[in-house]
Order: structure tokens, then sequence, then C-alpha cells
């Protein structure tokens, strides 16, 4: 997670708010997040149920409106990216969870792949034809299948076709929100070496956001790990998972089974208590301490700072 | 465990569960044997559409409703058969030997009432005990799945609570008839990483101390590593393997459980060959073929494997327990056995 030269997208104290029925408490999805992805990076959010990773998803793609704080592409604020959408749609897409709410259902594939191009007025009617054909081979989409609905096709073309038409216009950053957990595990590792395999092929930059944190080790460069709209840790992908340094990527990585029987006798289980509290009042100091199995008196008292670690991480751990 | 002197709670022979609709008929269960021993775990498992759950709350007459089933073959529990069973005497061997706790807490709750009330009344139906006594079971149920501040949580509403307490909640329901064996349809996989390692702890807990053995649906291989005695790993509606869960996991020999297994990845220990994944994806089991309906999609499929339905064998000598259907890989999994 060190500062690189080719920074491609960067979040400078982003918040996102959301204002709920009672208008002095707000939803704090996002609270006070700042990163930077360098270019080719493989970046991964992970966090629980309601710690903010697809609030600031979209807000990296402009779905979303930051309460405060900024949101740079390639130096450039992404509200007066907005401005010309169809510019930044070229540089920017966006994969969804669950690709039958993503794809339309009364287009066929080839319609749901030749629509970014006519929007975009790319080529003729030939043209089009193989940039399609190009980008079924990319995917693995077998030619039979274009004619096809999404309907007729099963989990794992249809995540398929999605991803066909999100790299259609050749962008350079891909987000994924959870794009394996609506599909089979013998279709998700399919899913997961295609990523790969284009990421390296395409020079992709990917953020994709999870909650499966063995897909992460297997396919991504660094991570970062929220927890109630804040960023706990982030590393890459290597110290992370063999030395987590914050109490609760321990708790995270230590909490997920291992496939492997003889591993996970072994596996030594930090079983936290409780669930995480609601954003809309979130613990004072660290907003882990509520749950920490290592907090002291100081911990609730003040807020931890993301602060650069020796092992070319961050952490926000007042212990670390 | 599956020691063979102990009579099974639960045995399913030569299951076979089609299902229709208006428009389509599948056969989702196509000759399933299976058995469930005392306080064992066994874990049933496979992807969408292998009939896992079909094969598991079929028989006790769960299946959603808008469906026509027909179900053949054989199914007993504590010696009484559940197949031909009118509905009142189906729910009465239902409530006297199962507890089921499915996936989404949310929908299998009554919105409507409180969840201590919902307890007791369960506890009043299923052990005929006064209106008094139940709401002391419901109580001690709310104690003993570990919900903190039981008297305070009686009166709450399941939407009141979070994901995790719902499903602590739905486990109290499951023991309220006091069953002989739990059937948990997924019951994680609504669950956050956090959640998840709690809820098993509980499983594992009631299992232990109570003797309680669980039918653990699921297609999560690492839940089955943390948790199952045995394992029989289904595909499009039958068993290719079934055995003791460290021969299933460690040496699995049927094509499919091989990539099953291949296709899961680890985040613990050294970073090893990238997931693979299986080519294609599962059979429609509208139209079915003769033969191994792994066949499409198994790297050693041969001619036979289209023509012939493969038999559920033992493994030779090693061990017993473990039954494996595939011929090809059992012919070589044998040179492999007697090595060892």
């Amino acid at each position: 997670m060190t500062a690189n030269t080719n920074t491609l997208l960067e979040v400078r104290d982003l918040t996102v708010y959301f204002q709920g029925q009672n208008k002095h408490q707000p939803v704090r999805a996002v609270d006070g997040i700042s990163f930077a992805i360098p270019e080719g990076a493989f970046h991964a959010l992970v966090g629980e149920s309601g710690c903010g990773k697809t609030t600031l998803a979209r807000t990296l793609v402009g779905l979303q409106q930051a309460t405060s704080g900024e949101v740079l592409i390639r130096n450039q604020n992404i509200n007066s990216l907005l401005k010309n959408r169809k510019l930044l749609a070229k540089d920017v897409q966006f994969v969804f969870q669950n690709p039958l709410g993503a794809l339309s259902r009364r287009q066929t594939v080839y319609q749901s792949l030749e629509e970014p191009l006519l929007i975009h007025n790319v080529g003729n009617a030939d043209r089009r034809r193989q940039r399609i054909h190009e980008l079924a081979e990319l995917v693995g989409l077998p030619l039979s299948s274009l004619d096809r609905l999404p309907r007729s096709l099963s989990g794992g073309q249809r995540q398929r076709v999605a991803i066909a038409r999100a790299l259609a216009l050749e962008p350079s950053i891909l987000i994924c929100d959870e794009p394996l957990s609506a599909l089979d595990v013998s279709i998700q590792a399919q899913i997961v070496s295609l990523f790969s395999q284009l990421q390296q092929k395409l020079g992709l930059t990917i953020i994709m956001i999870t909650h499966d944190l063995a897909v992460v080790r297997e396919v991504c460069t660094s991570v970062s790990v929220m927890y109630l709209g804040k960023v706990m840790e982030a590393n890459n992908t290597e110290p992370l998972f063999a030395q987590p340094a914050h109490p609760y990527t321990q708790a995270l990585l230590s909490s997920v089974p291992s496939p492997d029987p003889n591993t996970e006798s072994t596996r030594q289980r930090i079983v936290l208590r409780g669930e995480p509290p609601s954003p809309m009042a979130p613990p004072s100091g660290c907003r882990f301490h509520t749950r920490c199995p290592k907090a002291v008196p100081e911990c609730s008292a003040k807020e931890p700072v993301l602060k650069p670690q020796a092992n070319s991480g961050l952490i926000a751990c007042h212990l670390v | 465990m599956s020691d063979s002197t102990e009579e099974p709670l639960f045995s399913v022979r030569d299951l076979v569960i089609d299902l229709y609709t208006e428009q389509v008929s599948v056969r989702a269960v196509d000759g399933v044997s299976l058995d469930v021993y005392p306080g064992e775990v066994l874990a049933v498992v496979g992807e969408s559409g292998s009939g896992k759950t079909v094969m598991t709350l079929g028989p006790l007459g769960l299946l959603p409703e808008g469906v026509s089933v027909d179900i053949r073959g054989y199914a007993e529990c504590s010696g009484q058969s559940l197949l031909a069973r009118s509905g009142k005497e189906l729910a009465r061997l239902r409530g006297e030997n199962f507890g089921i706790i499915f996936q989404d807490p949310i929908s299998a709750l009554n919105p409507m009432k409180k969840v201590g009330p919902q307890l007791a009344s369960q506890a009043m139906r299923l052990r005929a005990v006064s209106k008094a006594q139940a709401r002391v079971i419901a109580l001690e149920l709310l104690q003993r799945t570990g919900i903190p501040d039981p008297e305070g949580r009686y009166n709450c509403y399941p939407h009141e609570m979070s994901g995790g307490m719902l499903q602590r909640v739905m486990i109290a329901l499951a023991l309220a008839g006091n069953p002989k064996i739990l059937i948990a349809d997924e019951p994680t996989t609504a669950l956050d990483a956090t959640v998840q390692a709690q809820i098993l702890e509980l499983l594992q807990d009631i299992q232990r101390k109570e003797n309680i053995a669980i039918v653990l649906i699921t297609h999560d291989i690492s839940v089955v590593a943390q948790m199952a005695d045995r394992v029989a790993v289904l595909y499009a509606g039958r068993v290719a393997e079934y055995g003791t869960m460290e021969d299933v996991l460690t040496r699995p020999i049927h094509p499919y459980t091989k990539g099953l297994l291949s296709s899961v990845p680890d985040f613990r220990g050294q970073r090893t060959e990238p997931v693979t994944g299986i080519p294609g994806s599962p059979p429609d089991q509208s139209s079915l073929l003769p033969g191994c309906r792994f066949a499409e999609r198994c790297p050693a499929a041969q001619h036979q494997c289209r023509e012939k339905r493969p038999a559920l064998v033992e493994m030779a000598d090693v061990n017993k327990a473990h039954r494996v259907a595939c011929p090809i890989a059992v012919s070589e999994g044998w040179g492999q056995s007697n090595d060892s």
C-alpha cells in the first residue's frame, strides 16, 4: 500500500451519510475513508454487511453522491467527470452482484453487448459484430449463446455476459460488487480465474467488493478491511494474510473455517461477541472497541487514525 | 458415530422424488440412500439444484407449495415409515423427531408475533404442556441458544432482532420439541463471517452436549470441514460420494468431489495452484440422458459413462464406509488405497 507514482483512483476523507427517520442521526455508511489505488492493482474491499463497502463502491463510480470528501480519478474530481457521463463510462465500469437484475430480460446477449457500442457510436454494424465476438471469446461465452435471453443462461454465463458488457468500451477501471456471491462454488472458481486472466491480459485496475476472504487471497493484490464505515487495516494481500495486525482483521480471518480438515482441526478461533453496532450511532473512540477482545480504556476514548506500519500496511489501532 | 452396531435414526433408501409444475417435471432426487446415526453430524453437500434440500425435507412433507411431488422409495425415522402418511400423522412424527433450522429466519418466523410466545406455542404443541410451563420452556430455550437477557428478548418482534439473534431464535424453535435430529438447511449462508462462527459454535455445542444428530445441508466445504462426521456429496440428484469427512475431503475419489474441492480457495498455508472450477454447468434435470450425470463435465469421462448409470460401490479393503459412484475412479482408487 505504499504510495505509488501511478495513482489511478484516489479517495480523500470520503463520507457518505444517508438521512434516516431521525434527522439528527444519519446513517454513516462511509465515515471518513482515504486511500489510493495504483494502476494495475487488484484491490479488495472486505468487511461484513453494513460496513459500507457497497456504498463506497457506488460512490467511486458516481452512482452515489458523496456527503463530503473527494473521489479522484487520474487526479480529476469525479463531480467534474460526471458532467460528461459518457466519457466517464468509457473509463470506469461496474459489475453488479446479481447479473439477472443487471441485464435486460428482453434483450438477447448480442443486444446487451451491442448497446454500449451503439450508445458510444463505435464502428459500423460489422465492426460491432466483430467486437461482440471478441468480447464473447474474452470472457469464455460460446457464440451460440449470443442469440439467447438471460433467462435461458446459467448463472455463471449470465455473469460472463455482465462482465463482457462492462468491458465493451475498454475501460481501465472495473468495480465489482460481490460478483461471485450469487454463483455456485464450481462456477465461482471459473469466474475468479476469469477475473485474474482479464486483469493480466487487459492491464485492468479492479476493485472488488467481497466478503469472501479466500477469494481475496486467491486473486487480489491488496486489501482494505472495513468496519462500520471506516478502514481498519489495509495492506498488500500476502502480508495481510500472513500477519494480520488489527484485532478485527485477526478475528475476521480466524472466523472463516478452512476446507482442509487438517488445517481446520488446528485453527485458532477468535469468536467475537455480538454483532456490529448500528452505523447510526457508532461507538465512541475506536468503533470496534465494543467487540474487541484486546480493548483498553483508551480505545473507547480516542479514535485511532490509520497510520503506516513497518510491514507496508496501514492500521487504525492504538495497540499496534 | 457411524458405528455399524448402532441403528440409524433416519434412513432413506432408493429415494426418488419428482417435482412437477404445469410446464415441467424435474427429477430432483434420483435413487438416494443415506443413514443418519444418533449424535452424528451428516453433511449433505451439493450445488444449487443438486437435490440436497428436496432429499432431506421431501420425506418430511416440507416442500414448497405449488409444486406437485411424487416420492418413491423408502424413508423411515426411529423404525416408522415416513412415506404414505396422512398430513396429521406426518406432522406428529416430524414434531417428535425433527427440528428444522431454515436458511432465512426472518421468513421462517411469524413477523406479527413476538418471539417468546412463538417459542412457547411451539413447545405447547409439541410437548403437551400448560401455558405457564411453555413460557418457562421458551425462556430456557432462549437461554440455551445464547440469547442475552432472555426475559427482555421474550417480548421482541422478529424485526427488532439482528440476523444472528434471529438465527438463534430459529435454533431455539427447532429445539422446542426435544428433537433427536436437527435438520439445518444452509444455517449460516445469510450470515456474516464473525456471526457465522458464533452460530456454528452454538450448533456444535448443542450436538456435543445433548447428543442430537444434525443433518447439515450446505454448499460450503469449509463449514463441512469444521462440523461434519460424515459427508454425502450430491450431484444432480444422486450421491456421487459418501464417507467420513476425512475420507471425502482429504482422499476424494469421485471426479466431481475432486473438482468441487479444487474449486474452493483456502487462504491458509502456502499459496498453491490457482482454483480452476469445473467447466460447464450442472445438467438440466428435466430432460435426462442415460449414464452418469457428471459425464458432460468430467475430465475422466469415457464412452461407458454416457451409457450406464454408475452404482455407488464401497471402496474395497480400506474403509467400507467410503462409497463412490464412479467405476473409473474406483478402479484407479483401488490401486492407491492398497499402498496405504
